[in-house]
């Protein structure tokens, strides 16, 4: 069984790294190989345009569908998002209330600032129903609840916004792997970096909570202990995304189903590395499509990743034999 | 090894009482009782999952928990792509290192628990594959993979045919004396119960006590007597 | 000798005189000459005014004046005074400025987009009603200014409620003035505005001096060399929109003898470019028009990556409109617009005026 992962995974990488450097390099459209030090406008193209967008694309897409695999695996339900704990709607109620009132002068950095603190001050919401909530459905239904409060109070706002504030947030919400600057990259790294760490010591307790939170109990998890870091890593990791590409839909819900297609298993060793590779190949190639038809039309981000995720859940869940 | 003395079961209130009733190593323990008399209660309590009422629980051992309690529950659904071998695996979890890796003496014990059950054409399939009694044995198997001194089963023959509800009880009383651990098990059949296990824990509801008699001093008038008193025995 | 002078004299004086008639001739003619989105026709006792949906050039509204019952219009038999008006575009307070018919306005949509400060005088004291923007007005707020005429910039939609509105004696007429491609076509709208406020006349000169002084501005510096390369706009999300070669704004730039970079695209509203393609043609233009920011610092708030283009680099040569003004005047004043844009973008004329609607950003 291992040697089959291997080759399955060397493919993936090997596709992996071809897509990468035809994104670095200008999608479709632009190829177009050029010196990295070059002064030229190609050079500086490539530097401050490509090169953080391909790297953003990249840990977007591996962020967002480890935290769908995070939480599809503690709630024990294929249909659980990285934003079925309400975190992502702490970001956007907050950038909905950074908008509203500056409108289209507020700047980049207070958009990210306004995502990361509501993706902060909700975590904090969470953690403190999650001592109160002893089961996971709870907890479930507590998050789903708080996501669709926050939307109304996010509707409330846009009613009473400019229409410079409600085209901002609009276009906020199409999702975007453009916004990030240069400058940025080092810090996004160190937060993926250590989300990524951390994934190293969840291999174990996610492998118990396969059987449900009671057995992985008996078997030495301790679930409040296990509660709190996953609300944590999925908060680093989904509030991450959110600040800087604004939120971006399905990715966090179609991979982790994907990938347990494709491997086959439920040793999260492999689950985790493979939804690191998948969900970054299926961002990338979201954004390529983007790109290659960005001179012509333009497409936001959400709707090519819902184009083609809800239609891989559909297939997904008509090929699966339900046993319940 | 486990000295239960006055205490009482229950969540909000009082279900029944324990004067004296000791758990001892190498032998199989039946609980038999009423619907709704607190079976699961008290196994969930012997479980440490839920305090008693009142008064404590005894342990010789001062182990994790987890080293020295496992729970069975009566019916596992199987979890898609989930191979039986690595459902038992998860039994010897205590036991691994922080990133849950395997040496090969886990993996010994493993294949020679699923050897002596006769698991083996089973291990290479998913556990949504196999039928329900197969998962009851798996489950039996990752229990005494975690190696512990006590092993819960609640109703673990509950859903299974005859056939299967023979076999098992018969891996139970075989488990207890090969590896020397005590195991309490939750049953409605009182008949194979007689047969197979070493004593019998009867819940009396109308007194409110659970009282602990081995097998040589009881019978089956005597069980419904005191557990279910408005039965009649039939005579067949 | 004196004979001959005063001779001359008296025929100058009714040479003048004559060019005054001729210029009530063509009012009397009503030709449009520049705007494509409205019709004045004159018959006998009435005139008639078309506006021209733009889309599929039908007649979107028409009604008529009547010419012994000033202040006035006839829509589908029914009278409307315009004694006073609903403005929901800054640009109609420009034009009725021009008119000197001010008083007129009983609500406008946000106080925040007037630059006219008697309006926002009296809008704090509650004279004119502030109702926010057609969707979002409530129409109990109309209805409680009593006001039987609705004016706004036109969508080619209906004005929400508009069936609503009609049965309280209010019309809501769609101004198409900003789909006009010419300045002066824009400009032109002055003459609709007139017939509404019984002032045809004044706005038939005003118009006329305009285009003259507009088409005379246009012909000194027909021959200047062409301007650097500018640009102009800003990115929105992940995209710029430009103005379109055909469009108002491309019109301006050529008569500026302005490079302008998307001269050859298609449209008379905007295209949308991706930031790379902006980039790769604008990076080393010289000029940067409507940045949509206030200084170059908050440029740079809003977008790091803008430092990546020269123009901005070098912190000369952005120049950012005043939003209020520009919306009010720039329709009605397009000359000035004209000369801004000119003396933007040619620095070797040396003209020592100072700039009116731009502001060169720091």
């Amino acid at each position: 069984m291992r040697k089959k992962y291997s080759l399955l995974i060397s493919l993936l990488i090997t596709a992996l790294v071809l897509l990468t450097i035809l994104h670095l390099n200008g999608g479709f459209n632009s190829w177009n190989l050029t010196d990295f030090n070059s002064n030229s406008t190609e050079g500086i193209i490539l530097k401050e345009l490509h090169l953080p967008r391909t790297i953003m694309v990249l840990i977007a897409g591996s962020s967002l569908s480890i935290s769908g695999l995070l939480m599809q695996t503690y709630f024990n339900n294929p249909l659980a998002g990285p934003s079925i704990l309400g975190i992502s709607s702490g970001s956007n109620l907050f950038v909905a209330i950074t908008l509203m009132s500056s409108g289209i002068f507020s700047s980049n950095f207070s958009i990210i600032s306004a995502a990361i603190i509501g993706a902060i001050f909700f975590s904090f919401i969470i953690l403190g129903f999650s001592l109160k909530v002893k089961s996971t459905t709870s907890l479930l239904i507590v998050g789903v609840m708080l996501s669709a409060f926050t939307s109304s109070i996010v509707q409330l706002i846009q009613a009473e916004s400019t229409l410079d504030a409600l085209r901002s947030f609009t276009i906020w919400n199409f999702g975007s792997v453009q916004q990030v600057q240069l400058d940025q990259i080092p810090i996004i790294l160190i937060f993926f970096f250590i989300g990524f760490i951390s994934l190293i010591f969840l291999i174990k307790p996610l492998n118990l909570l396969v059987v449900g939170e009671n057995q992985a109990e008996f078997l030495g998890l301790n679930p409040k202990k296990i509660r709190w870091i996953l609300i944590i890593i999925t908060s680093i990791f989904t509030g991450l995304v959110t600040a800087f590409c604004g939120p971006i839909s399905f990715v966090g819900l179609a991979v982790p189903n994907l990938v347990k297609l494709i491997f086959k298993t439920t040793n999260h060793k492999t689950l985790i590395i493979g939804t690191l590779i998948i969900g970054s190949l299926f961002l990338l190639i979201c954004d390529l499509l983007t790109y290659s038809l960005e001179d012509l039309i333009s497409i936001p981000l959400n709707s090519i990743t819902s184009l083609f995720g809800a239609p891989i859940i559909i297939w997904i869940i008509i090929r699966k034999k339900w046993h319940d | 090894m486990i000295e239960i003395k006055e205490v009482e079961i229950g969540i909000n209130a009082n279900l029944f009482s324990i004067d004296k009733v000791k758990l001892e190593k190498g032998k199989l323990y039946s609980l038999i009782g009423k619907n709704g008399s607190g079976k699961s209660t008290f196994l969930r309590t012997l479980g440490e999952i839920i305090p008693p009422f009142k008064g404590k629980i005894h342990w010789e051992v001062n182990s994790s928990k987890e080293q020295r309690i496992s729970f069975v529950t009566s019916k596992f659904d199987g979890v898609e792509y989930l191979t039986t071998y690595d459902y038992i695996a998860l039994g010897r979890a205590p036991y691994t290192n922080i990133f849950g890796k395997l040496k090969s003496e886990d993996h010994d014990f493993i294949k020679n628990i699923c050897d002596k059950l006769n698991l083996n054409p089973l291990l290479d399939k998913f556990t949504t594959e196999i039928s329900d009694g197969e998962r009851q044995i798996a489950s039996i198997a990752k229990a005494i993979c975690q190696d512990t001194e006590l092993i819960i089963l609640d109703e673990p023959i509950a859903f299974l045919d005859y056939e299967n509800k023979i076999k098992i009880t018969q891996i139970l009383a075989d488990i207890t004396k090969q590896r020397n651990c005590c195991i309490i098990h939750s049953s409605h059949d009182i008949d194979i119960s007689l047969i197979k296990v070493d004593e019998l824990l009867i819940i009396d509801s109308i007194n409110k006590e659970l009282t602990q008699y081995p097998i040589e001093k009881i019978n089956k008038a005597m069980v419904l007597n005191i557990a279910f008193p408005n039965v009649q025995l039939l005579d067949i | 000798m004196k004979r001959v002078i005063c001779t001359l004299f008296f025929g100058i004086i009714l040479f003048g005189c004559n060019n005054k008639k001729e210029i009530y001739k063509s009012d009397k003619n009503q030709n449009i000459e520049f705007a494509k989105h409205f019709k004045i026709i004159k018959k006998e006792n009435k005139t008639i005014v078309s506006i021209i949906h733009p889309d599929n050039n039908t007649i979107d509204k028409s009604f008529y004046i009547d010419k012994n019952e000033p202040n006035t219009i006839w829509y589908n038999d029914i009278k409307y005074h315009t004694n006073t008006i609903i403005s929901f575009s800054s640009t109609f307070i420009g034009l009725l400025d021009k008119l000197n018919e001010l008083d007129r306005i009983k609500a406008v949509d946000d106080k925040n987009l007037i630059f006219n400060k008697e309006i926002i005088k009296k809008i704090n004291n509650e004279i004119i009603k502030e109702l926010g923007s057609p969707e979002t007005a409530s129409t109990k707020k109309i209805i409680k200014t009593k006001s039987e005429l609705i004016l706004f910039s036109g969508f080619g939609n209906e004005f929400p409620n508009e069936e609503k509105l009609k049965k309280l004696n209010i019309l809501c007429l769609p101004i198409y003035d900003w789909k006009e491609t010419h300045p002066l076509g824009k400009a032109e709208w002055i003459k609709l505005f007139g017939l509404l406020t019984n002032k045809e006349k004044e706005a038939a000169i005003y118009f006329n001096n305009l285009k003259k002084r507009y088409l005379k501005l246009k012909n000194t510096y027909k021959n200047a060399e062409l301007s650097a390369p500018l640009f102009s706009g800003s990115v929105i999300g992940d995209f710029w929109y430009l103005p379109a070669g055909e469009s108002y704004i491309a019109r301006l730039f050529k008569d500026a003898r302005i490079n302008y970079v998307e001269k050859n695209s298609p449209g008379t509203g905007s295209v949308s470019k991706s930031f790379e393609y902006c980039l790769k043609n604008f990076k080393k233009a010289k000029y940067w028009l409507n940045p949509g920011s206030k200084s170059i610092k908050l440029m740079i708030d809003q977008n790091e990556k803008y430092k990546l283009f020269d123009a901005l680099k070098q912190k000369t040569y952005c120049y950012s409109h005043n939003p209020n003004l520009y919306w009010e005047k720039s329709a009605i004043e397009p000359d000035s617009l004209l000369m801004d844009i000119i003396q933007i973008s040619h620095p070797e004329l040396n003209l020592k005026r100072e700039l009116y609607f731009y502001k060169k950003l720091y």
